[in-house]
Order: C-alpha cells, then sequence, then structure tokens
C-alpha cells in the first residue's frame, strides 16, 4: 500500500510540472507569434533582440597554474562571440529565427503531449499498451528532429552571418555539423519504443491466452 | 484467424452453464466468455484438458478449422 501511494504521488507530481509545461510551451508559443506577426505589420516599432553564437579566430598566450609547482604555457586560439545587433535587425533573420523557434516548439509539443499521455495511461494503472509504445516512437522521432531541425537552421544562418561579418582585426571562423546527442538519444527512445511495442503486444497474446 | 470455437454448442449439449463450467473447469467466466466468443489468442492444454473432461468430449467437439473461401 506504502509503494503504491508513493508512486501514485510521484504520478501526481509529473503530471503537474508536465502540464505546468505544457501551459508555457503555449504561451511560449502564442508569445513569439504575436511578436512576429507585429514585427511584421509595423518593423519600426519591433524592437528584436536576437544573438547568434559566432566563432572567431584568436591567440591569446597565457599560463595555467596546474597545481603549485606545475605551470604550463597555454593557447587560446578560438573564441565564441554572441553576435548582437545595436539597432533594428533585418527582417529576414527575424522571419528566419521565428520559424526555427516555432519548429522547435512545435517538436516540443509533440514530445509533452505524448509524454501527457503516457504519463495519464500510468495513472489509470495501464501503461503497458501498445499506444504507449507508439508514443514513445514519436518521442523519438521528435527529439532526432529536434537535432536536425537545429542544425538545418544553425548552419545556413552561421554560414550567412560569419561570411558577411567584418570586424576589423577578428578573423571569423566556422563551424557546421549536427549535434549528434539528440540523435544518439532519439535512437536510444526509439529502440526503447520498439521494446516497448513488442513487449506490449506479448501481454496482449499473453492476456487472451486462456 | 480460422480455428472456430464451438464451445456453446457442446455445452448445450451437455447442458451446463457458462458460471458451472468456470467453476468447474478453474477459469474465470470473463476468461470462458473470451474463449467462447472466440477472442482468445491462444488456449493453454491444461484448460483444453479440463474443459474436455468436464464437458466429456474431444478437442475436436469444441475447435475446428473451418476453411475459408471453400477452400480446404
Amino acid at each position: 500500500m506504502n509503494s503504491s501511494n508513493r508512486k501514485s504521488v510521484v504520478i501526481t507530481t509529473t503530471e503537474v510540472l508536465l502540464n505546468l509545461l505544457w501551459i508555457v510551451l503555449w504561451v511560449i508559443l502564442v508569445l513569439m507569434t504575436v511578436a512576429f506577426i507585429s514585427s511584421a505589420i509595423q518593423p519600426e516599432r519591433a524592437h528584436w533582440v536576437l544573438t547568434f553564437p559566432i566563432l572567431f579566430e584568436l591567440t591569446e598566450t597565457g599560463v595555467l597554474h596546474v597545481s603549485e609547482t606545475m605551470d604550463r604555457k597555454v593557447t587560446i586560439r578560438r573564441a565564441e562571440g554572441r553576435l548582437r545587433f545595436q539597432d533594428r535587425v533585418p527582417f529576414g533573420l527575424v522571419a528566419y529565427n521565428y520559424s526555427a523557434n516555432l519548429v522547435a516548439v512545435l517538436l516540443n509539443v509533440v514530445i509533452l503531449f505524448m509524454l501527457r499521455r503516457m504519463i495519464s495511461s500510468l495513472g489509470v494503472g495501464n501503461p503497458f499498451i501498445r499506444e504507449n509504445g507508439i508514443r514513445l516512437r514519436w518521442i523519438g522521432t521528435a527529439v532526432i528532429g529536434l537535432g536536425l531541425a537545429k542544425a538545418a537552421f544553425s548552419i545556413p544562418a552561421t554560414l550567412f552571418l560569419t561570411t558577411r561579418l567584418d570586424i576589423p582585426g577578428i578573423h571569423f571562423k566556422y563551424r557546421v555539423g549536427i549535434d549528434g546527442e539528440y540523435i544518439l538519444i532519439g535512437l536510444l527512445i526509439l529502440v526503447l519504443a520498439e521494446i516497448f511495442r513488442v513487449g506490449a503486444e506479448m501481454r496482449e497474446e499473453q492476456e487472451l491466452t486462456i | 484467424m480460422s480455428i472456430r470455437v464451438n464451445l456453446d454448442v457442446m455445452m448445450a449439449r451437455r447442458k451446463m452453464s457458462l458460471t458451472e463450467l468456470a467453476e468447474r473447469v478453474g477459469i474465470t467466466m470473463a476468461n470462458l466468455s473470451i474463449l467462447k466468443t472466440g477472442k482468445a489468442r491462444a488456449i493453454r492444454f491444461s484448460t483444453l484438458d479440463a474443459i474436455c473432461r468436464e464437458l466429456d468430449c474431444q478437442p475436436g467437439d469444441i475447435l475446428e478449422f473451418a476453411s475459408i473461401n471453400g477452400q480446404e
């Protein structure tokens, strides 16, 4: 009895947190859409603060104090700065940034929606159902989608900005690549989803064996 | 699946109710009902054994292979 009580507390807490996140996500979605539309209608009134990560070359040398008796000479060769517009951000960049965020938020909506459905099936006491396997599959796909979308939006933006930046004395660099962590975690969830689906099918089979 | 369960026919012949058979076989009414309506995926030999014993019949009396599209 005690353990089931504790379990229900865990479920309730998670449910409350997920519901809060759900609301926050929709508020973010509405706010950014309203801000975007208003900046599209009245560009001169819009005040967007956009920062973009920018890599540049640097050759600063110094000393690293490893311990009291050991010092090592080191060089910093590359640094990351944040590009920020001092006056109005070009509308094209605003639109680009909005679309990137929209895709990310929508993928998060998918993940949260599925998580909420899963936790509610857990609350009912019947989590080992085929639907939850399918929901997990959606979550895994959305996580991989997040990684791909991040790369798909950040690579062109970085290339565009670094090739057009002109600040005397600084040599800009760019690095392109896909965030492997998203893909790896997404694949992990997909494998778990498949295991879950097969498990649910086995349970169904077992239950219908008289 | 083309395996048909004719449990109701045999139960009618033996004049045995669902409740009574469930009790004698030692499975729940719900499970016996799943079996009777043909929703079951599989049947344990132990269950088949008990049903045949209680209804005094052969497995072939309650299970039948129904051919599809007239093909044997």
